[in-house]
């Protein structure tokens, strides 16, 4: 009976919660987050890139920075590709990147990562935010 | 985190392990069977006239030899009795299997009775409960203030404790569908009929402990207020400019399904579906079909079908939905022909729609679907042909999978892998407080996805052998190329 009662006042809530969207508020940054609009310009204007369509993605139950990049041939793709995940590193705080790039047929992945960039895999990469936008010496 | 994962199912289950069991009993069997002959031939030897005739010439070395044979053939540790205990064995390990199945059987049908009935009871008597805490409120002031000024702390606390315990979930998922018709039952007594007008709104589905019945009634009861209704002419055309190559291999391969799936659900690819062609050097290309999750959540049919309505609508298991049939015509776009291997991939929705269409016979009378790859979708109660593989990634703290309140079946072409997140993966970027919603999000399947990449478990071992033919291992030739698919309503 103790279950179904607790079950009972978790499934109002729950639904009280969603309607609501069940935030306590956004959480304040630390610093001035580098508006996403100039991240994009600066990805764009990186030395090697063709083409790059990122953007912020804040559709349930995503909040992460998403995109395709695109880079010349003879591009060095790993380090560009560190640099962008630096540079994205200035704008909002605590969102995960999910960053997909190709170069001459191949995808491209950075192969610092031991798995997907999550904001957790990222914090151990690049430190605590923002950092200067440029990736730390290996 | 590879420590982390539960894995279910698959060719290291417990319906693997019983036929194992039954596996080993026939080889008993046949053992036994041959032993048994075996015997038979040996007693034959002690009436062979060969032997007969020297029993006359050398009368105690043939009384030597037919003892011997006697004891072979029929002694006590003879082929004879060999082969009985044998026989007897096969037949235990047979009626055990048979017992072992009826007892999991029992006790699954006696845990859905019980959430059934608490279900129903914690519905009914809700709008009690709520009255109670509502006049409780109105007479104690400080109370209501303080519940007002501290109303999302609270919320988010709960969403909190919700993560942190996810056995609440479990339990509000599996009494779902009987909570809402007893707190329903309840109200309808305001309404002019009663429960028997309730009863004919949901076109006599209610009441009901069946689950496919309780979302049939919830579909109709909705359909007769205007809402959830599967309809719309859509149009299926490639996006200009979409192709992507992809770096998608047996080393990699769960991570980079569910990294595209979050690129493919973003926002800007609204009603967007991903083709990728993967071309193994065997003259045939394998292709792998990604569905995103849930984008419009509005409880009408609007632009976009990957909504609310498909929800609802796939669960209820009718006819093909507007989405699978989308989805199809997206596929023959794409050039997928028959014979040629598919794997259907989805996120939340679009899992629940790849084992719609996996299970559907027209759709595979047209197309060879051998693989299904789903993360965070409730498709327990899907009935997926034996011979498809499927894999599905849960986490304990997402409350999605749990929707359809069965587990996954555990059958060995069938790998369920669960994982229960980290606190810090469960936070909140937005809010800063650990909930359900975060244990839900793609990055946190594709970090699921990794861990699986790197797992030597023999039953996912099996399952990469078993759907090699979808990635590109060679290296030699450009990498799978991926293509989207924009479905939209018809002008």
């Amino acid at each position: 009976m103790t279950i179904r009662l607790a079950a009972l006042l978790a499934s109002i809530l729950l639904v009280a919660a969603c309607s609501s969207g069940g935030s306590s508020g956004p959480e304040q940054p630390t610093y001035t987050p580098v508006p996403d609009a100039d991240l994009f310009s600066r990805i764009s204007a990186l030395p090697g890139v063709e083409r790059a369509d990122i953007s912020f993605n804040d559709a349930f139950p995503d909040t992460a920075y998403v995109g395709r990049i695109t880079f010349a041939p003879d591009a060095d793709s790993q380090t560009t590709l560190d640099t962008i995940y630096a540079i994205l590193r200035l704008g909002r705080p605590g969102v995960d990147m999910n960053i997909q790039a190709q170069q001459g047929g191949k995808g491209v992945r950075l192969d610092v990562f031991d798995g997907p960039s999550t904001r957790i895999a990222l914090e151990k990469r690049y430190g605590p935010q923002p950092g200067d936008g440029t990736p730390p010496g290996d | 985190m590879g420590d982390d994962l539960q894995i279910s199912g698959g060719a290291g289950g417990i319906t693997a392990s019983y036929e194992d069991m039954l596996g080993y009993a026939s080889v008993l069997d046949d053992a036994g069977d041959d032993l048994r002959s075996k015997s038979g031939d040996l007693a034959k030897m002690l009436v062979d006239g060969d032997v007969l005739q020297a029993t006359v010439l050398c009368p105690g070395e043939v009384a030597g030899v037919i003892s011997a044979i006697d004891k072979v053939a029929t002694g006590p540790s003879g082929a004879f009795w060999v082969s009985t205990e044998l026989e007897v064995t096969a037949r235990f390990l047979r009626t055990s299997v048979t017992v072992m199945q009826e007892k999991d059987e029992l006790l699954a049908n006696a845990e859905e009775l019980a959430w059934n009935v608490g279900g129903w009871v914690a519905g009914a008597v809700a709008p009690v409960a709520i009255v109670g805490v509502l006049a409780a409120a109105a007479t104690n002031p400080a109370l209501l203030a303080y519940l007002i000024a501290n109303r999302e702390d609270l919320l988010a606390d709960l969403q909190t404790t919700l993560y942190d315990n996810p056995w609440m979930l479990e339990a509000l998922t599996r009494m779902a569908p009987s909570m809402v018709q007893g707190l329903l039952f309840t109200l309808s007594s305001l309404i002019p009929g009663g429960p028997a007008a309730l009863m004919a709104l949901t076109d006599g589905n209610w009441p009901t402990g069946d689950y496919p019945s309780a979302i049939a009634g919830l579909l109709a009861l909705a359909n007769k207020g205007g809402l959830l209704n599967d309809t719309g002419d859509f149009t299926v055309d490639p996006v200009d400019g979409s192709e992507f190559n992809i770096d998608l291999s047996s080393d990699n391969a769960l991570q980079t399904i569910f990294e595209q799936q979050g690129v493919l659900g973003a926002e800007g690819n609204e009603g967007q579906v991903q083709v990728i062609k993967v071309d193994n050097g065997t003259g045939t290309p394998s292709w792998i079909v990604q569905i995103p999750g849930t984008q419009v959540w509005a409880p009408t049919r609007g632009d976009n079908p990957v909504d609310l309505t498909s929800n609802v609508n796939l669960m209820a298991m009718p006819d093909q939905t507007v989405i699978e049939r989308e989805v199809a015509e997206a596929m023959r776009r794409a050039g997928i022909k028959p014979g040629q291997p598919v794997m259907m991939t989805g996120h939340s929705q679009g899992g629940i729609t790849a084992a719609a269409m996996a299970s559907d016979p027209d759709v595979l009378a047209e197309f060879d679907i051998q693989s299904v790859v789903t993360g965070g979708s409730p498709i327990g109660r899907f009935d997926i042909p034996d011979d498809i593989s499927v894999m599905s990634l849960e986490h304990l703290q997402d409350v999605v999978p749990k929707l359809d309140g069965a587990d996954n079946p555990d059958r060995p072409n069938w790998t369920t892998v669960t994982r229960e997140l980290s606190k810090a993966e469960g936070t909140s970027s937005k809010t800063g407080q650990r909930g359900p919603g975060e244990a839900h999000s793609t990055p946190n399947y594709a970090t699921t996805g990794a861990d699986i990449d790197r797992s030597t478990d023999a039953g996912i071992e099996q399952w990469r052998r078993d759907n090699a033919t979808f990635f590109d291992d060679d290296g030699d030739q450009d990498d799978p190329l991926a293509t989207r698919y924009q479905i939209s309503p018809e002008d």
